[in-house]
């Protein structure tokens, strides 16, 4: 079989560069001014902001008491709404509690057979640092709360 | 106007030509993860379908462009099952580049169905960019080594660059959201608490190699667009080699991949010697043959006068 090589012709080399030099300039842009809504183009910030040394650690989690006073932890498998999600609109959430009522609905599209929720808070565990080593101080805060309304429990 | 010398040079960076081989391997590699990703990697975006509307964020590029609807059941679902389907012909070369496409828009859907939520992921920068550029190239065999082409040379390229941003942009994430302080902070000890291994938990004990940590990987991020201009392979395919036992670390301890980055930087690799159906045939007589050549090593230094620097075998890979 014969070797082929393909080259590409002068005009499109230039439209293919220009390809190459907007998706540069895109990327180059969202990093320095823009911020995740401009996904695909969105900063790389993973593990991106700097933590204290001497300070708090916080971890968020979700808990939810049902119609039969069951109090459980709502994870990912249970609502199919993440952790981090929850942790990116928690401002939302803190300003109106109502909200954590369609993180209840999710958790009830997902397990129909289960009993119903009653109560949703959002509860943050805070490790003590001190020059970055673990103190074992820990603090528990409930940020936000909802109880559907004509519930009793 | 005549084009500058170093003009045509500089273009010339841009399409290095890549065996066709390479393309089908890269095919295959793509389709593969999708169906990794949907049930292993990123399980969790399925379960968007039981999450109501109030809680979508919709992102600037589906505020903007109408053609991306809050995301439903039947939506997510029916995603998923395009994306799955169209995925296998691509893997297998069978009219590669329409289920190319295919392809492309629907996982770009279901990164958006992904990412409206309230957080978005960063590691898939240069696996969206190889998903849009796979179509782009010819349809090709495994093991292709004779055909060259400009076209893919030039799509490969684009995703390198998509990759290599992903390391040095996030130096400079690192520098705007975290400060230059950032090297020196508690993130890594804070990662560690959140989501630490068993190999990873005892560093919580030593935060000055945590730290140090912190400083070699922005030295890393900050020189890793050297392997785009390393003309000597072995020392790139060394980059290359560097970058991916770095995610071996991380993922050891903190659980994090990275998986569809370390399938788009894939096409640094000469991918175009694997063939398939060869290794499948010469499978059997495979034990023979390493036997052989490892007698032939031995032999070797006999030849050699005494006296003369015997050369390290290379070790058999």
């Amino acid at each position: 079989m014969d070797t082929q090589y393909a080259t590409v012709r002068p005009l499109g080399r230039a439209v293919r560069v220009s390809i190459t030099l907007v998706v540069l300039a895109l990327v180059t842009a969202t990093t320095f001014w823009g911020g995740d809504d401009f996904f695909p183009f969105a900063p790389f910030k993973m593990y991106s902001s700097s933590m204290e040394l001497d300070g708090w650690a916080g971890s968020t989690r979700v808990e939810a008491v049902n119609a039969e006073g069951e109090r459980f932890k709502l994870t990912e498998d249970a609502t199919g709404f993440r952790r981090a999600e929850l942790e990116g609109q928690k401002s939302r959430f803190i300003e109106n509690p109502e909200l954590l009522e369609f993180v209840a609905q999710a958790y009830e599209n997902t397990n129909p057979d289960k009993p119903e929720i009653v109560t949703v808070e959002i509860i943050e565990r805070r490790y003590r640092l001190e020059d970055g080593h673990q103190t074992g101080e820990v603090t528990e805060v409930v940020e936000a709360a909802y109880t559907r309304e004509g519930a009793d429990a | 106007m005549t084009p500058l010398p170093l003009a045509q040079k500089s273009a010339g960076w841009f399409f290095q030509p890549v065996a066709l081989g390479r393309v089908a391997a890269m095919r295959f590699l793509a389709g593969a993860f999708i169906w990794v990703d949907w049930w292993w990697y990123m399980p969790w975006i399925v379960g968007h379908r039981h999450v109501p509307g109030e809680l979508y964020q919709p992102l600037f590029i589906a505020r903007v462009l109408p053609v991306f609807p809050t995301p439903s059941y039947w939506l997510v679902v029916g995603t998923l099952v395009v994306l799955l389907a169209a995925s296998i012909p691509m893997m297998f070369n069978k009219a590669p580049r329409l289920f190319g496409w295919i392809v492309a828009a629907a996982y770009f859907e279901w990164m958006i169905i992904a990412m409206s939520y309230g957080k978005v992921d960063h590691g898939k920068f240069g696996f969206l960019i190889l998903l849009f550029l796979l179509p782009t190239m010819p349809k090709a065999r495994w093991g292709d080594r004779r055909n060259l082409s400009e076209h893919v040379g030039w799509g490969f390229n684009l995703v390198q660059i998509g990759v290599v941003c992903t390391y040095f942009f996030a130096a400079w994430a690192k520098v705007r959201y975290g400060g230059w302080e950032w090297v020196n902070s508690a993130t890594m000890t804070w990662a560690i608490i959140r989501r630490g291994t068993e190999y990873s938990t005892w560093l919580l004990d030593y935060p000055w190699m945590l730290r140090l940590s912190q400083w070699g990987m922005v030295a890393f991020e900050l020189l890793s667009p050297v392997v785009m201009f390393v003309a000597a392979k072995r020392f790139r395919y060394g980059i290359v080699a560097f970058f991916y036992l770095f995610h071996l670390t991380v993922f050891l301890a903190v659980e994090i991949s990275f998986l569809p980055h370390m399938v788009a930087m894939a096409c640094f690799l000469p991918l175009e010697r694997i063939n398939p159906r060869e290794l499948i045939r010469n499978a059997p007589g495979l034990p023979g043959r390493i036997r052989r050549k490892l007698k032939a090593r031995k032999a070797v230094p006999a030849q050699t006068r005494s006296g003369e620097a015997v050369p390290e075998a290379e070790p058999a890979s």
